[in-house]
């Protein structure tokens, strides 16, 4: 078996692993494309700060920036970078190569998602345990109304509350930004600075997942292997726990890379609403400035993420689901 | 040319949901190493620390961040003095040949010392054309070359005289010895940089702050502040929340009208005010509506200014007559524009414009109904919708279009009604050409966007360039001023204010007389931000 | 009904109804039943007869929407109204389940190794005991449980998934093994195999009560018959003498209606149970009927060997 499923896996990780740098010149070439049939300008943002620039200043800029060829050219020539580990480089970010920008400004926003992540799956389990075990309880009642809110309340809506409540009023937590600006030699993040952004990123899935458990949860219990469990004498927690609730999540782990991706657009409003210095709010400005080498650097890095997150996610599910391991191999 | 959508009037909504109490500084007492330090928030990251690439916000005129020195400098009421330069520039009688000396006591961060030869390198590589710069046309065109004649004396050859080109030496320095030999437009410098200024380039935290720490060689003598951060707080109730929990001590980037009330009783803070941008409305001669200048005129009268500015102000701005700031010498303080709608409506009767059965004008079967341009903006909204009102009074219908920059262009290229900001604390002559000279009348939307095509406003902008004489020039502006008005086709409106929050404990704020525009961190507000001082942590 | 001893279970008068949108549904009335320490008792019953509702009674599975009456006695204990605890522990130590469909009762995600041991602990086997007593009870039901323990439940065939099931009934040592439907789905063979199986597990000194529609697997177990018919007892005799001469007009039809004894339908369908008829549920397709039998339901009619409800047959 172990053998078997190693097998498989291994063919279906190597599989998506090779296909990658397809998708990812496709979403290049992709994004490319759209710049080029918009009617967005990379010359007319950069004036957009600098009015009235001369036709010739406008070419003397073009040409320095590469941005004087059709945008096909411009496309195999980036492309040719790539070969060569170089991304180009970004006019927003005074002209340094962008794989390297990208990579410092990375951190804040994948500590952001990461955590926001962990609030969702763990307060989205325990939350949708909680409302199945006690289904139609003031308990589950509580849950479910909560989710109702946090689903229809924009991220942005919830972060303002939550600083509203926790920053202004209580004065429990900082009131924007990643670490205290007056202090030296901060780390990466300061974990107080994290704790309101990544409940109003989490906000955004818990309740989605809360009512996902919960739901494949009460189906799961109707299934025979749960009755039969029951029917040995094996306790209400255990049964949940150990029985119900390995089969409840298995369908999410399909349906996790959708879910990745949410977040990781999500971090667009959230990085405004906290000040945090993330890749959410630099995506803004490149698409603003129509800035393409930093553009297609930060989609690319997005589709990398959703992509390994969907395999990830798969993988999980096989070693996860036996019956589907088995046919993979 | 100085010519922007209306950015600078800053009123903005307030959402109103920071602050039902305020604890000073909790960020400060929460253990971390704390210092003398001051923070102060700017709206947005700037993509570009090069003072080459012009103001590190991207407009032409920021080029004081105190990371840098320059030539010259603006004193707080915006006369020109030296600050490199050892003594005001020389310029030779036929206005060509500008020598500068440079002062011999002035080192860069790294320890090497300031010459002309980074004068020269600095100037030159504004006008090398593969260096990716709006600098070099916006504001060098007159420029040919700079040499250093010595290490202390550099020498700037013009193509032509040029009136304002003092003006323009303000332009930070860069050390050649760091950048000689490297693309300038991918330098690690843009984003590292060395100066010779006040403060010392320390940090960048991508997102987050830039850090600055006092210059202990100062040429300038000492630094008041240790350490100054200034963090990018793009949304305007986060900086107010931020301002309000302690973790900002200054708000450079301005608050609204509306916002700014809530910091006028509190004894914590102070309220800057500083005058900012005229607010105009362009009428191009090229638009079928617009052909007369009595019809323009009228249009004019029908707005009524003070109005404006108790709407869109909060009453806090002033009515302008004409082109320039209102204090300003080249303004003709005897011009006056009054509001007079029974005139308006006489006049465009006059010219067969008769109101139709739902009141809008008629002529020849066809409604006086015009699109208003504008940016995207709350309060460029509520500015639009001012005039559209103003105008419904008399019977013309204008609808109000608020578009992206690109869009604006094309349809003010192609003879749209629209809003502009205008504003230029400094020389005349650095924007008037640009801006009213029928030599740029044309399909190219960067120069003279109202199509003025007049002699006599050509005649009287070339004299103010060319006189050398202040006299001579100020009789020449304020007669531009006074054919402005009777053109029509700019109507100058009200001129709003910038407003700065500060935290009280901070001494040395003496904001500069005029600024037009929000600058982030050089000019207006933050001109002297070497003398200032925090007397808490 | 033979009285030899205390019984294992007693079933008194148990109704069971079900709460629905479109009213009351009365699967189970005036259910009398007791089963005697080691006996094998069958209740046969077409679907919609009630006979599953009435395993999960003596299980305490019952959803949440329904009305219980009467009672269920377990060595004199009544399981309903119980806590849910007691009821587990019950379940844990008193009583098995061999549920209708193994392939679908072991969790999928599971290896059979872990949840012989999850039921092995909860019924009371030490975890040092558990290398001795799981292979142990695998043999008592012919299962060689060092080849299945690694294995996850599909990976078993059909026969060894019965008997891990088997396995399981047996690890607690119970007083009452209930099987429901214990052989849908599968072949003449495994049919008679799992009757096997069934008594094997009476043999350990458990009493098994077999609910099922399968009269062959009836005929194959023995001990004695209860026959259901809309929600009511029809007929309640030993299995044999049932078998050869049937008391009750339905038992005779349903014994007609077997393929080895020629195939004939009973006419009509069975009764709606949100709409029962007044009087025999069967009145209406009984060959016998009498005018009294559409209008009461007839009381137990007790026989030298069992008990009938029928008013022919009195």
């Amino acid at each position: 078996m172990t053998r078997h499923r190693n097998h498989g896996l291994g063919r279906l990780v190597a599989r998506r692993l090779l296909v990658l740098p397809v998708v990812l010149v496709a979403v290049a070439a992709m994004t490319y494309l759209l710049v080029a049939v918009s009617p967005f300008d990379p010359m007319s943002a950069y004036e957009a700060g600098s009015a009235g620039l001369s036709a010739q200043a406008k070419d003397e800029i073009r040409a320095a920036w590469g941005m004087d060829a059709p945008t096909y050219l411009q496309f195999l020539h980036w492309l040719g970078n790539v070969l060569q580990g170089d991304l180009g480089h970004s006019r927003l970010l005074g002209g340094q190569p962008v794989l390297p920008q990208l990579g410092a400004r990375l951190a804040p926003t994948a500590i952001l998602v990461g955590t926001a992540l962990a609030l969702t799956l763990v307060g989205g389990l325990l939350a949708g345990v909680a409302a199945a075990a006690f289904r139609d309880s003031w308990v589950d009642r509580a849950i479910r109304g909560l989710s109702y809110v946090s689903v229809a309340a924009p991220s942005f809506w919830t972060g303002l509350l939550l600083l509203w409540v926790f920053s202004s009023w209580l004065g429990w937590f900082p009131a924007g930004g990643s670490a205290n600006l007056r202090a030296r030699d901060v780390g990466l993040v300061d974990p107080r600075y994290l704790v309101l952004p990544a409940i109003a990123l989490a906000a955004t899935q818990f309740a989605w997942f809360a009512m996902f458990v919960r739901n494949q949860l009460l189906e799961v219990m109707r299934e025979d292997y749960v009755v039969f469990a029951q029917a040995q004498g094996i306790g209400r927690w255990p049964v949940l726990l150990r029985h119900a609730l390995p089969n409840a999540l298995l369908p999410f782990l399909t349906l996790a890379g959708v879910h990745l991706a949410e977040i990781v657009g999500g971090t667009i409003l959230v990085e405004t609403v906290f000040s945090w210095p993330g890749l959410g709010q630099l995506a803004v400005e490149a698409a603003r400035a129509v800035d393409l080498p930093l553009l297609v650097g930060i989609t690319l890095l997005g589709s990398v993420t959703v992509v390994l997150g969907n395999l990830l996610a798969d993988v999980c599910y096989r070693v996860a689901d036996p019956r589907i391991r088995e046919s993979t191999a | 040319m100085r010519l922007r959508w209306i950015v600078a009037l800053t009123a903005a909504l307030s959402l109103g949901l920071a602050g039902c109490s305020s604890q000073p500084n909790s960020s400060a007492a929460s253990g971390d190493q704390v210092d003398r330090t001051i923070v102060i928030g700017v709206g947005g990251e700037p993509s570009n620390l090069n003072p080459v690439f012009g103001d590190i916000y991207g407009s032409v005129y920021g080029d004081h961040w105190p990371v840098f020195s320059s030539l010259l400098d603006y004193g707080q009421d915006l006369e020109l003095q030296p600050d490199l330069a050892a003594e005001l520039p020389e310029v030779s009688t036929d206005g060509t040949e500008v020598t500068v000396k440079v002062r011999d006591d002035a080192r860069w961060h790294d320890g090497e010392p300031v010459t002309a030869a980074d004068v020269a390198f600095t100037y030159n590589a504004i006008l090398d054309p593969s260096v990716a710069t709006p600098v070099r046309d916006l504001l060098f065109r007159s420029l040919r070359k700079v040499d250093a004649l010595d290490a202390e004396t550099a020498r700037f050859t013009l193509h032509e005289p040029d009136q304002a080109f003092l003006a323009k030496l303000t332009t930070g320095i860069v050390p050649e010895h760091v950048l000689a030999g490297q693309d300038l437009n991918k330098a690690a410098f843009n984003l590292a940089p060395v100066g010779s200024g006040p403060f010392v380039f320390d940090e960048l935290r991508p997102g987050e702050r830039i850090v600055l720490t006092a210059n202990p060689d100062y040429y300038g003598g000492e630094v008041g502040l240790e350490r100054v951060v200034v963090t990018f707080v793009e949304d305007e109730s986060a900086r107010v929340r931020q301002l309000e929990t302690g973790a900002l001590d200054v708000d450079a980037e301005g608050l609204g009208p509306q916002t700014i009330r809530r910091f006028e009783d509190n004894p914590d803070y102070r309220v800057v005010r500083i005058p900012g941008d005229l607010l105009t409305l362009t009428l191009p001669t090229t638009n079928a509506f617009f052909k007369q200048a009595e019809v323009r005129r009228a249009i004019g009268k029908a707005i009524d200014r003070q109005q404006l500015v108790d709407g869109l102000a909060a009453g806090a701005g002033r009515v302008v007559s004409g082109p320039f700031y209102p204090d300003h010498w080249a303004t003709d303080p005897s011009v006056s524009v009054a509001y007079d709608p029974d005139a308006a409506r006489a006049e465009l009767a006059a010219h067969g414009w008769k109101p139709g059965p739902d009141g809008v004008l008629v002529r020849d079967g066809e409604r006086f109904r015009f699109d208003l341009i504008y940016g995207h903006g709350y309060a460029e909204d509520a500015a639009a919708l001012a005039i559209r009102d103003a105008l419904g009074n008399i019977g013309i219908e204008v609808k109000p279009k608020a578009l992206d920059y690109a869009e604006q262009q094309k349809q003010v290229a192609a003879g749209a009604a629209s809003l502009q900001g205008l504003g230029n604390a400094y020389d005349p002559a650095i924007d008037v050409f640009d801006t009213y000279h029928s030599s740029l009348s044309d399909d190219d939307p960067s120069g003279n966007v109202a199509r003025v095509e007049s002699r006599r406003i050509d005649a009287a902008i070339e004299r103010g360039e060319r006189s050398n004489d202040l006299a001579e020039r100020t009789a020449a502006y304020h007669e531009l001023h006074r054919l402005l008005v009777e053109h029509g086709s700019w109507q100058y409106l009200m001129q709003g204010d910038n407003y700065y929050a500060v935290r009280a404990d901070v001494s040395g704020v003496e904001p500069q007389v005029r600024e037009g525009h929000v600058h982030g961190f050089s000019r207006g507000l933050l001109w002297n931000l070497a003398d200032w001082s925090v007397s808490g942590p | 009904m033979t009285g030899e001893g205390t019984p294992v279970l007693e079933v008194r008068g148990l109704g069971v109804s079900f709460r629905t949108r479109r009213g009351t549904v009365a699967a189970l009335r005036d259910i009398d039943l007791q089963v005697a320490p080691g006996q094998v008792q069958v209740v046969v019953g077409e679907s919609g007869s009630g006979k599953s509702v009435l395993a999960h009674s003596l299980l305490g599975l019952l959803p949440r929407n329904v009305e219980v009456s009467g009672s269920v006695r377990l060595e004199g204990e009544d399981l309903l109204g119980v806590a849910p605890e007691r009821m587990r522990q019950l379940r844990a130590q008193h009583l098995a389940y061999v549920p209708q469909s193994p392939a679908t009762s072991l969790n999928p995600v599971r290896r059979t190794a872990s949840l012989m041991a999850e039921a092995a602990r909860v019924k009371g086997v030490r975890r040092a005991d558990l290398g001795e007593r799981l292979p142990a009870v695998g043999a008592a039901v012919g299962l060689d449980y060092g080849s299945v323990a690694r294995r996850y439940p599909h990976q078993l065939s059909g026969g060894m998934q019965q008997r891990v099931v088997n396995a399981l009934a047996l690890l607690g040592k119970p007083d009452l093994v209930v099987a429901d439907e214990p052989t849908t789905g599968l072949d003449r063979d495994r049919v008679t195999a799992t009757g096997n199986e069934l008594l094997r597990l009476a043999d350990e000194g458990a009493s098994v009560l077999v609910i099922t529609h399968d009269l062959d697997l009836a005929a194959a177990l023995g001990g004695r018959t209860a026959v259901l018919y809309g929600g009511r007892l029809v007929e309640e005799r030993p299995t044999a003498a049932l078998f050869t001469r049937p008391a009750h007009p339905y038992t005779a039809a349903l014994l007609a209606a077997m393929p080895a004894r020629g195939l004939h339908p009973i006419p009509g369908q069975p009764p709606e149970l949100t709409d029962p008829p007044p009087g025999c549920p069967f009145a209406p397709r009984c060959e016998r009927v009498r005018p009294e039998c559409g209008e009461q339901v007839p009381a137990a009619t007790t026989l030298p060997d069992g008990r009938v409800w029928c008013h022919a047959a009195r």
